[in-house]
């Protein structure tokens, strides 16, 4: 296989794969530039890797595993430099003031649950952004709809740990969202 | 307390189905299992609103820019120590190959050295006996020969 052959390769990968990766990064880093910048390195590692590639598992696993690992590093090399993500805090100390059973007594009465439902789905997706890496991957690939096992193979463990780590992920969810209720 | 983390279960199992009669009464009761029992049903709801939500539509240009830096990357030289990297692994396959065969090479007749030392201080011996024969016999015809010459001077 010579370079021309592995250019038109990726290039196919690419035109398959990219939205569903790019959407995949935009979920786990919660930033659309971090993911355009994940996305380009994923695809530029995939190629370099490439030639190493053995169809010992399916071609869009390996992408996930490597999008997977390019946002480890990046949270690795922002935590070393003190870097940290800052989606939380401006709509936590909003919302603070008032919990979300409060809310739904107000604005029940106004029909306003659309507005709650938002409102939550906000606040769970700000926790979710939260939790540790370990359980944040395993939970962003079950929303973007893997199977356990796609998400086992990707997370190079067995489908049981995949299950038990979907889990916990939303077992911490919950536990973040019940002072709120 | 298990109480408690029994009907958890049966909530975790059933978060949006019909709940039994005794976990309903069970959560008018507990104020605490009536909580998780709500955290459960939005966490489930937003999840799976999650997973109906459509795809983002992917950047305008991402795709062209991803490809150029793939070319630019292509045609780029590669640095000797990815070369080297790349190659590492089939080095040190060599490398812990040689060292093998080095070592059996030097260390094989090792297993014989007590025998080869055993040898060569009996070959010594055997050669320091032969040296000092040898010396023996011609300090032995030297006084030989010099004693006939004498007898031989004193004759004539």
């Amino acid at each position: 296989m010579n370079q021309q052959d592995d250019y038109g390769n990726i290039e196919e990968i690419i035109k398959e794969y990219n939205k569903k990766i790019f959407n995949m990064l935009c979920s786990l880093s919660g930033n659309i530039e971090e993911a355009k910048d994940l996305t380009q390195e994923t695809f530029i590692k995939a190629y370099r890797k490439l030639r190493s590639f053995q169809n010992r598992s399916d071609i869009y696993t390996w992408l996930y595993r490597i999008a997977v690992n390019c946002w480890k590093n990046k949270v690795r090399y922002n935590r070393r430099r003190g870097i940290y993500r800052t989606i939380s805090i401006d709509a936590k100390a909003d919302d603070n003031k008032q919990t979300i059973a409060d809310k739904i007594e107000d604005k029940t009465a106004s029909g306003e649950q659309k507005a709650i439902h938002e409102d939550m789905q906000k606040r769970i997706d700000i926790e979710m952004h939260l939790l540790p890496p370990k359980y944040q991957i395993p939970l962003t690939l079950h929303i973007k709809e893997l199977s356990y096992e796609e998400i086992s193979k990707i997370l190079k463990c067995s489908v049981g740990t995949a299950k038990s780590l979907v889990f916990r992920a939303k077992e911490k969810l919950k536990e973040k969202i019940m002072p709120y209720l | 307390m298990r109480v408690c983390n029994n009907f958890r279960k049966c909530i975790q199992a059933s978060p949006s189905g019909g709940l039994p009669p005794d976990l309903k009464a069970h959560l008018d009761e507990c104020k605490d299992c009536a909580k998780y029992y709500s955290a459960t049903r939005i966490v489930d709801g937003v999840i799976n609103g999650l997973k109906n939500q459509s795809e983002k539509e992917l950047p305008i240009g991402l795709r062209t820019q991803i490809l150029e830096n793939i070319r630019i990357y292509a045609e780029q030289k590669e640095p000797f120590f990815r070369i080297f990297l790349n190659h590492i692994k089939p080095i040190s396959i060599a490398a812990i190959a040689m060292l093998v065969i080095v070592s059996a090479i030097y260390l094989l007749p090792c297993r014989n050295t007590a025998n080869a030392r055993a040898y060569t201080s009996d070959d010594f011996i055997s050669q320091s006996i032969m040296q000092a024969k040898e010396s023996y016999e011609s300090n032995a015809l030297a006084q030989k020969t010099s004693k006939v010459l004498r007898t031989g001077g004193d004759q004539r």
